[in-house]
């Protein structure tokens, strides 16, 4: 059984970060569900669906299938499947096992902590907030590949890359094309690596310390378990009371008292205790005997705290200026993200979508965006834009905070609006050579205008905000320092949970208006900002203007006619 | 064993001979006539027939040497919008290369948009795959690039170039035709920019239209051609613009001519201009760097 779990354990772990990375990218599409493997948790599913009041139906099919197969064979998801579990007994049996004291012990009662946290977790989400940090152990690991092991390990890559590039530049060269290592960097390491370390970290004082006394889902998990009839069975004619499975039980889930008790709220069906003898104790089906299968070690006392603490956590989430004002007005959603309320119930921050995002426009929103949105996605362009023909993000979310949208919609889901900033355009302050918003925006939201600026007649970039998408190409690519002279602002956003962003009708203006050249809008110019006048036009320039809608240089222009970058 | 002396010489005659090989690109214009050789049909007709007039891909294509394309691949658009130079070309050149003995191919373009969209949707990544022995190279990362700076640039005092530019026999600019919303036209000269880090400098801190002949300083292609299979006649360069089937190939090793040649192939935004009336064309003849005059231009049609 050992051996079973352990494959497994293995099986799993290298399927979860498998699918993390190579089933949704932009060269195969969209052809499998990666995600399906982070809707494994019910006690996600539970919370997303009490806090929001809806649930996909392949997250309630996966999450209910590991639900009954719960009931019915216990906590076998904490020794079977959860990635995090496997990863923290590897930390356990290479490292801690070995600098463990035996003094340090836990209480056994610090357990019930988790059912504590459980609760409050359940409260908090009938109150239709998600906690922030949530705790769930899928979420936990794909955030802390996304935000700290990928870049890292990436990065050394790099460098080794570098280093053979220092001896044969046409080898590193190689390496480099097949396999681009396109490092994206992330908002929040620091913090999640020490989160990380507390995580793993608990291995100093215990095995399976965060299994055994943290994890809510394992709390969940070993909650709806009690009537499992699937457990450890000690054959009484060959026990001894010899206390070694007691001692080497990772979870203490076997009574020290009664060695052939066992906690099966606690057990991860691990297998250690079945190996230990021949024949002493073994995994068997069998009715279930409640003198021999004790429950979880809770009393109403900690019901109690834990929805005390929910209750108490609940008003302090919403007790945030920032749900009053905005300082930035600058939070994008991933297009596709259903309503900031709605959003707010249903992401659990697992940062999957900020993995799959191919230009890592896609970062964690950190304390200074509210406290109830830690680790949610939020779009910030002057790292990336948004790319147009992509919307990986909204695939890979397990829970449909963001929807899936084809590429038919998503150019239509608007993000918000490209605003400019005229005093430090380089164009419309400097009147220097500058349309790079122009060529970089793949929606052809912004014409070329000829207009009197201070400096006089000179080409400039205006935003059309019924074309634009907000997807921030122009504010990354801006060569203007720090922050752009362009910038996206969250109004003009368009958040649906439901049907198409615009109707039939009204899409088919946006796609004619965006495939238009730009030639066609710069029609005719004069200083009320009408656009500047065609440049297929070989009758020349309307009277009193400097050009076809491009002035090249305003010293030099003396009304004649000429597109960019030629001369008379 | 190798003494001090014997090996200041060795190295002094290389050092002679990488001069010899690069000046020759550099000599091609000044005083003389630029040769442009001009065909009309598809890229596979086409390419190998101006390299048999040219005297042969050998001349430049050294057996066993490196070689560097250098497309254009910005944008993750279809061929057909004419933002790219299409894959066929891309594939023929790269066909001619490994043909003439080159032992490694490298095509490189420093993307605006992201990478892997822009090898997917272009269709280069595509073309290429019967290949062997070509790269794709989207140099992103810093280590990438080599900070350099030339005294006599006035305007583009220093930048960072993609090593590889450096380290490669021949280079070999194959851009697509098509207009630029600062530049005019976006040919060999305004596609060298797709080598360099970054960009925005271009518009933030120098003169455009100086800064972009000023990179043949830094860079000259050995072999320069322009892929008129479309030609995007306005809204460039990212499109979508009116876009005209050309079917035509200019090539030669004076990039400025080759450049003010194609200027005459289409009417750029509506109209008619000769080499002499873009910008950067007109400061690169200016300032040696080729001919761009049409007198000093000889017309060779293949």
């Amino acid at each position: 059984m050992r051996r079973i779990r352990i494959a497994s354990q293995v099986v799993f772990l290298t399927l979860f970060v498998g699918f993390l990375y190579f089933v949704n990218n932009q060269a195969r599409g969209y052809a499998l569900e990666s995600e399906f493997l982070l809707r494994l948790n019910p006690f996600t599913a539970v919370l997303t669906l009490l806090a929001s009041h809806s649930i996909l139906f392949s997250f309630a099919v996966t999450a209910l299938i590991i639900g009954v197969a719960t009931v019915l064979f216990g906590r076998f998801f904490c020794g079977f499947l959860c990635p995090l579990g496997t990863l923290i007994d590897a930390a356990d049996t290479w490292f801690f096992n070995k600098i463990r004291s035996k003094d340090r012990k836990v209480p056994l009662y610090f357990q019930r902590v988790k059912y504590v946290i459980m609760i409050a977790f359940l409260i908090l989400a009938i109150f239709g907030a998600i906690f922030p940090l949530y705790l769930g152990p899928l979420s936990f690991i794909t955030r802390l590949i996304t935000i700290v092991i990928d870049p890292v390990l990436k990065i050394v890559g790099t460098d080794i890359n570098r280093v053979i590039g220092a001896v044969s530049p046409i080898t590193s060269t190689l390496m480099y094309s097949k396999f681009p290592m396109t490092i994206r960097l992330f908002y929040g390491v620091m913090a999640t690596m020490i989160m990380g370390m507390l995580v793993f970290g608990g291995g100093f004082w215990d095995r399976r310390f965060w299994c055994q006394y943290v994890c809510p889902t394992g709390a969940f998990l070993g909650l709806i378990s009690r009537f499992s009839f699937f457990r450890r069975n000690v054959d009484t004619k060959t026990c001894n009371s010899c206390q070694r499975c007691v001692k080497s039980c990772p979870v203490h889930a076997i009574d020290a008292q009664d060695v052939k008790k066992t906690n099966v709220a606690e057990c991860i069906e691990c297998g250690i205790c079945v190996q230990l003898r021949d024949g002493c104790s073994a995994f068997r089906f069998g009715k279930t005997d409640l003198n021999l299968n004790a429950g979880p070690d809770l009393k109403r006392r900690h019901v109690v705290a834990g929805v005390a603490g929910g209750l108490l956590l609940s008003p302090v989430f919403r007790a945030n200026a920032i749900s009053k004002r905005d300082e930035t007005g600058r939070l994008m959603r991933p297009p596709g993200a259903v309503p900031e309320k709605d959003f707010l119930a249903k992401c659990i921050g697992c940062g999957e979508c900020m993995r799959a995002c191919p230009t890592n426009t896609l970062q964690p929103c950190l304390f200074s965006d509210g406290f109830n949105r830690l680790y949610t996605p939020k779009v910030v362009p002057r790292i990336a834009g948004c790319e147009e023909k992509c919307h990986l993000c909204g695939h890979v979310c397990p829970t449909g905070a963001l929807r899936k949208l084809p590429y038919e919609e998503k150019r239509f889901a608007k993000i918000g609006t490209a605003v400019i900033d005229r005093h430090r355009c380089l164009a419309w302050a400097q009147n220097k050579e500058c349309l790079v918003c122009d060529e970089v925006c793949p929606y052809n939201a912004i014409t070329a205008y000829v207009v009197d600026t201070t400096k006089g007649r000179f080409k400039v970039p205006v935003v059309n905000e019924d074309l634009c998408l907000g997807c921030g190409m122009c504010e990354q690519h801006c060569p203007i320092f720090d922050t752009a002279a362009i910038v996206i602002y969250k109004f003009g956003e368009n958040r649906l949970s439901v049907g198409p962003y615009a109707t039939g009708a009204q899409k088919k203006v946006i796609l004619e208006k965006r495939r238009a050249s730009d030639s066609k809008h710069l029609g005719k110019s004069d200083a009320s900002g009408e656009p500047a006048s065609g440049l297929g036009g070989s009758s020349g320039v309307p009277e009193g203007f400097t050009s076809d809608g491009f002035v090249a240089d305003p010293v030099e222009n003396s009304g004649n006619g000429l597109p960019p970058g030629f001369l008379e | 064993m190798t003494t001090r002396r014997e090996f200041i010489g060795t190295a002094a005659a290389g050092a002679a001979v990488l001069a010899a090989q690069y000046g020759y690109a550099q000599e091609a214009a000044s005083g003389s006539k630029s040769e442009v050789f001009v065909g009309k049909g598809s890229a596979e007709e086409v390419i190998p027939k101006i390299f048999k007039k040219m005297g042969g891909i050998e001349r430049f294509v050294k057996p066993g040497s490196r070689v560097m394309i250098k497309p254009n691949m910005s944008f993750a658009n279809p061929p057909d919008w004419g933002t790219g130079t299409s894959p066929e070309a891309v594939y023929t050149m790269a066909k001619l290369c490994l043909d003439a003995g080159a032992k490694r191919v490298i095509v490189c373009d420093n993307t605006l948009r992201e990478p892997e969209q822009c090898k997917v949707k272009t269709g280069i990544v595509e073309a290429l795959k019967p290949l062997k022995g070509v790269v794709l190279f989207i140099p992103k990362q810093d280590s990438m690039f080599i900070a350099k700076s030339d005294p006599r640039a006035k305007s583009l005092t220093s930048t960072e170039i993609v090593k590889q530019v450096y380290e490669t026999g021949c280079l070999i600019s194959l851009p697509a035709a098509k207009t630029h919303s600062a530049a005019g036209v976006s040919f060999n000269c305004k596609g060298l920019m797709g080598l360099i880090k970054e960009r925005g400098s271009f518009h933030r801190e120098t003169d455009m239209h100086t800064a972009i002949p000023e990179l043949l300083y830094y860079m000259k292609p050995h072999i320069c051609f322009v892929d008129a299979t479309r030609a995007l006649l306005d809204n460039g360069p990212a499109g979508p613009g009116k876009v005209i089937e050309l079917k035509t190939f200019v090539g030669g090793i004076d990039p400025v001519a080759v450049d003010s040649y194609a200027v005459t192939l289409a009417a750029w935004y509506g109209k008619t201009f000769d080499g002499t009336k873009v910008k950067h064309l007109k400061n690169a003849g200016d300032l040696k760097l080729g001919n761009v005059e049409p007198g000093m231009i000889t017309e060779i049609p293949v």
